[in-house]
């Protein structure tokens, strides 16, 4: 919202005060505020007359003008067809910025050396219009400043309101701040009309028939008014802060609009059939014409203004082409009333329509305003438009609003704040902003809350107005007042970053994705229950909470391959979303890993070679061992997002942790792929759960041990793991670690099987083991795998 | 055959020593010790025939095989050692610029790198760390938070709907009201977590980002522990000359509340393109817990007070950064994320 300084000198003495000065303290009292200039720029734009105007001497469409804004005449080319003797125009002289940034230079043109230009409207800022230059009336004053002239010469504030302080949308509302804030008081131009016509109950009848929706409801009538064009002054104030200026009648009441805040409606009184108006709440679907000319279907329990027969206004929103002043309106009914925020609220947001009413209403307007509004705006009418204004008014007020009684005690302000702010100074400020203030004890103040502040009507919010008026500066900073001791982090919380340290160590980039994604993404593999849709989503391919995460991570490969990146390690630590049930969803923590394309290891020193199955493997057994200090075992799974026979479960101590293995080809190719991929999925509430410490050391061996190797030769469908448990289980206690350190095939190994090696470790706490003994082990093992998985000694 | 093995052996252990100190390189001294002691060697072959010596006299030969062998052994190993040391001592020929075997270190994500800053510095001030849902109950997300249906405050975010009752949430405010439902006070958490708008994704915006909310209640907890916390928080994140503004601000769930704002990161408050010249940096809303919060969780608002506080931090870490496009967090280009420490 923006308002003009000049205007806000209405209610709020200014003087010695820079908006820069204003908006400052503004802003540091909650009503953030920035100084934007003059409505158009160009404090050098003046009124000049054209003395003389001929052809360009060497161009048709050019003329050269003799012009004079007070001092010596001087010489403008323009190329403007209506430009003519004797006309008052605006002059930009030489140096003049203008609102499109251009910058008036003495230039010579066509030969004819112009020391300015004389203006059209949408050069100065003013509107569209390019036809030609902009002619002023006849009286308009030579050597005026053009600012000055059309009362747009006022600095400009910009503001940003929360909405919470409807009451601050216009100039009266802020100047009640600052007048708190300065220590000055406010002033009052607000006048009444001179009630000279006939009494207002013969001309008109007000009826509620919905006092929920509409509490209150002022009319008067003006009779005998002469539409017309507002006077400078008034189009220049509704301009400066951004309302087009229309007619004398309807820019009267937008002008108390934004000086005082309360909306107001003008209808032409001949056009309310019966000449009466009754309020009513809209049933279903009724048609009606906004004066905008939008046909708007209407929700029921909407707030309607009818005439005599029909609807002639969207009550606190927005008035109807069928009542609306036109310039053949002569008798004006004007209202001004209260409507329920909540009701206002729900039509603006069905019928999409936000206006400077809707705006207000929907927030709470000032409901004692109503009458000041609508006595001022009947003596501007009657001062503007002349006519005689209607004795007295009708004030249908059938649900009478209360304010709310509030109690403040002096010892909530330091507890709240921790600083205690002067009484007297508490008292000031409420009352300066407008409180009253009820009476006083020694254990505080009982307050009333003002008709234009529905947002106080608690204690907490008086103590709010003491602390934003007194000022948040003057509060002291307290650190480490009062401690608490800290709580462990809840398990599945505190192994997140474990987790993604872990994932950097081992070389993986970290990616953070979109949790929503495309339906086809969504749709790709099976989710923990039934996806989760967005109802009001913008675009299609983010419209759903994605349902796995390697689509994700695939597509940050797709983009990196398009981007010549020609292989990535990545994980993500994110959620999947499903829906179990009617009103029930399930989120769930995954760490996921994606391995595709070239290692990324290009030196003279590495070995080049693309990720294969292994590292993945490898990546997954780390974590799995660095979380549960053991090794995680290896069990075949057909999932769907796998290349069948490459699936995997992750199980430690039989519980399933998460799943492994190489990226369907067909998944691959939808996401541009050309290498092969490999991905992992943890459950991390499940690597939580197998979380282990260490509890105590092993001590440090004080024997040898015996160190054998055994090649066994294997029928391929043999699994290693399966001939590492039977070893391990035939080595008995003493045999303390068993690697695989070679799988071979080829020469001496026949077709169909392949020899797998073991180095195997024995070891025995109290002694030095002998040979004979480790001789035993190693026939039981040899025996053991023969039985179990038809392996013999390699030669 | 005893008499002429013990010549041999005599003859070795004369000639033996001198050779060997004569020899010029480490190949002649392995040379050597082929030819004495070598599977094949002199010393090793008399040794071999002490079978073939009759049984009186092969305790005398055997014991000077013994005595020659050490000898040589001993006089081989200390050339060996020559040598050693000076091949060590000698200058070597390598191209210590090659650059070494890579090693791949991950990195955390840009945004993650600031999560955890902020989450740090809050549990280094007794902070615990707790999550919610993201998919939220209107209950959680609005009501609870003293945002009635049809309050106008429902407008200053564009909420995401998976059914009229189900928003994706917000703000991360929610997780307030569900931790103190939880426990009675003291409470003391941060929510680092991902929050949803319905905004055109562009250049500036994006439809999810990353915040963290803070929560204190106890008895006793002022405005004054507010202010001393973040301007705590400010300076340790950002510089300890930053300056921190608190401006009156509204927020439905806190009463005071306020916008907290810094000295522009890059200007140090002199007005620059990415502050617009006002010299300062929203960077975070906070406020006194409104006493109708308390009334969702059954706290009593005469015993306890607390405060609140939320900040986004994707735009932070875009202006720290200089990252001009907010969608380069969530493209994930390597060459964006490899910068990052």
């Amino acid at each position: 919202m923006r308002i003009s300084l000049g205007w806000l000198n209405d209610f709020f003495p200014t003087d010695g005060l820079s908006a820069a000065n204003i908006a400052d303290r503004l802003t540091a009292s909650g009503i953030e505020a920035t100084p934007i200039g003059t409505l158009i720029p160009g404090d050098s734009l003046v009124i000049g007359e054209v003395l003389t105007c001929e052809k360009h001497p060497n161009a048709d469409r050019l003329s050269v003008c003799g012009v004079t804004t007070g001092g010596a005449p001087m010489t403008i080319v323009c190329g403007a067809p209506n430009v003519a003797a004797g006309q008052k125009v605006v002059i930009a002289p030489v140096g003049t910025e203008l609102a499109n940034g251009m910058r008036i230079k003495r230039a010579a043109i066509r030969g004819v050396t112009s020391e300015g230009m004389i203006c059209a409207e949408d050069e100065i800022g003013l509107g569209d219009d390019h036809e030609g230059i902009m002619v002023l009336p006849p009286d308009a004053p030579t050597g005026m400043s053009f600012l000055k002239y059309l009362h747009l010469d006022s600095e400009r504030l910009e503001l940003e309101l929360t909405p919470n302080r409807p009451d601050a949308m216009s100039h009266r509302g802020v100047a009640r701040d600052l007048c708190a804030l300065f220590g000055r008081p406010t002033t009052n131009p607000i006048t009444s009309p001179e009630e000279n016509g006939r009494p207002v109950e013969e001309i008109t009848s007000v009826l509620i028939d919905d006092p929920e929706g509409c509490p209150r409801y002022v009319a008067r009538v003006v009779e005998g008014v002469r539409i017309a064009p507002s006077p400078e002054w008034l189009a220049g104030r509704l301009r400066q802060v951004g309302v087009r200026p229309i007619n004398n009648v309807v820019d009267v009441t937008n002008y108390v609009l934004m000086a005082i805040g309360h909306p107001l409606h003008a209808f032409d009184l001949h056009r309310l059939a019966g000449r009466r108006i009754v309020v009513r709440a809209a049933e279903r679907d009724e048609r009606f014409t906004t004066l905008d000319g939008t046909e708007r279907i209407i929700p029921e329990g909407s707030v309607f203004i009818c005439d005599g027969e029909r609807p002639v206004a969207l009550g606190g929103i927005m008035g109807g082409l069928n009542s609306e002043i036109t310039d053949d309106t002569t008798d004006v009914l004007l209202e001004a009333a209260y409507f329920t925020p909540t009701r206002i609220r729900r039509t603006a947001k069905a019928v999409g329509l936000q206006t400077e009413a809707s705006q207000r209403f929907e927030r709470g307007a000032d409901w004692d305003a109503v009458i000041e509004a609508i006595d001022w705006a009947a003596a501007l009418i009657q001062q503007l438009a002349g006519g005689s204004v209607a004795k007295g008014r009708i004030d249908a007020y059938p649900k009478r609003l209360e304010p709310a009684a509030i109690t403040l005690r002096w010892a909530q302000i330091p507890r709240v704040l921790g600083a205690d702010v002067p009484r007297e100074e508490s008292k000031r400020i409420l009352t300066a902003l407008g409180i009253p203030v009820r009476a006083e004890t020694s254990e505080g103040l009982r307050c009333e809350q003002p008709s234009w502040r529905p947002d106080l009507t608690r204690e907490i919010d008086l103590v709010e107005e003491i602390a934003r008026i007194w000022g948040f500066d003057q509060i002291p900073s307290r650190v480490g007042g009062v401690g608490v001791p800290p709580e462990e982090a809840p398990p599945e919380l505190a192994i997140v970053p474990q987790l993604r340290s872990w994932c950097i160590g081992v070389g993986l980039q970290e990616v953070i994705t979109s949790s929503l994604v495309a339906p086809r993404y969504a749709d790709l593999f099976c989710g923990d229950g039934a996806k989760v849709e967005i109802t009001n989503f913008s675009t299609a391919d983010m419209s759903v909470l994605r349902t796995h995460m390697l689509p994700s991570l695939l597509d940050v490969a797709r983009i990196n391959y398009s981007r010549k990146i020609e292989g990535v390690a990545l994980f993500e630590l994110g959620h999947v979303y499903s829906r179990k049930a009617e009103d029930e969803y399930n989120q769930r923590r995954v760490l996921s890993i994606l391995l595709t394309g070239s290692t990324g290891q290009v030196r003279w020193a590495d070995q080049r070679r693309e990720w294969d199955f292994y590292d993945l493997s490898g990546i997954a057994e780390t974590i799995v061992q660095r979380c549960s200090l053991r090794s995680p075992e290896i069990v075949h799974y057909d999932g769907d997002e796998f290349v069948p026979g490459t699936g995997a479960r992750v199980l430690v101590a039989g519980k399933e942790v998460g799943q492994l293995g190489q990226v369907r080809n067909d998944v691959c190719e939808l996401f541009d792929l050309p290498a092969l991929a490999y991905y992992c999925q943890f459950d991390v509430i499940g690597l939580a759960a197998c979380q282990a410490t260490l509890s105590r050391v092993k001590p440090l061996p004080r024997f040898p041990a015996v160190e054998r190797d055994l090649a066994l030769v294997v029928p391929e469908s043999v699994e290693s793991q399966m001939l590492e448990n039977t070893i391990k289980e035939a080595g008995g206690a003493l045999l303390e670690r068993v690697i695989v350190f070679d799988v071979y095939r080829g020469p001496g190994v026949s077709k169909g099987e392949k020899s797998v090696a073991f180095h195997l470790d024995f070891r025995a706490a109290d002694r030095t083991l002998k040979d004979e003994e480790v001789d035993t082990f190693m026939r039981r093992i040899v025996e053991s795998a023969q039985g179990k998985a038809g392996a013999r000694l390699r030669e | 055959m005893t008499a002429e093995l013990l010549d041999e052996l005599d003859r070795i252990a004369a000639q033996a020593p001198a050779r060997i100190d004569a020899c010029a390189s480490p190949e002649e001294v392995e040379a050597l010790r082929v030819e004495y002691v070598g599977t094949k060697g002199s010393i090793t072959r008399i040794n071999k025939l002490l079978r073939e010596v009759p049984a009186d006299q092969r305790p005398g030969l055997g014991k000077r095989v013994g005595e020659v062998r050490s000898l040589v052994l001993q006089k081989l190993q200390e050339a060996g050692q020559k040598f050693q040391v000076e091949e060590g001592a000698r200058r070597q020929k390598i191209d210590i610029t090659l650059p070494g075997r890579t090693f791949l270190l991950g990195r955390r994500h840009p945004l993650t790198i600031a999560l955890d800053r902020i989450t740090s510095i809050f549990s280094d001030m007794g902070f615990t760390v707790a999550d919610g849902p993201e998919i939220e109950s209107e209950y959680y997300n609005f009501e609870a938070l003293n945002m009635p249906p049809d309050h106008p405050a429902r407008d200053m975010t564009d909420t995401y709907y998976v059914t009229p009752r189900w928003p994706l949430r917000s703000q991360t405010s929610p997780v307030q009201v569900r931790e103190m439902e939880k426990r009675r006070p003291p409470v003391r958490i941060i929510v680092p977590g991902k929050v949803y708008r319905n905004e055109d994704v562009s250049a500036r915006a994006m439809n999810q980002f990353f915040q963290v909310e803070g929560l204190y209640v106890d008895r006793n907890v002022t405005f004054a522990d507010l202010k001393g916390t973040l301007e705590t928080f400010c300076k340790r994140f950002f510089d300890p000359k930053t300056r921190v503004r608190f401006r009156p601000s509204y927020f439905p769930f806190t009463e005071p509340s306020t916008e907290v704002d810094v000295s522009c990161i890059l200007c140090n408050g002199s007005g620059c393109r990415v502050c617009k010249y006002a010299g300062w940096l929203e960077i975070l809303g906070a406020g006194m817990v409104d006493p109708n919060v308390f009334g969702f969780v059954d706290y009593d608002p005469e015993e306890y007070t607390g405060f609140a506080f939320g900040m986004g931090i994707d735009r932070t870490t875009m202006m720290r950064y200089g990252v001009d496009d907010i969608r380069h967090f969530w493209e994930n280009d390597m060459r964006f994320l490899s910068q990052f420490e």
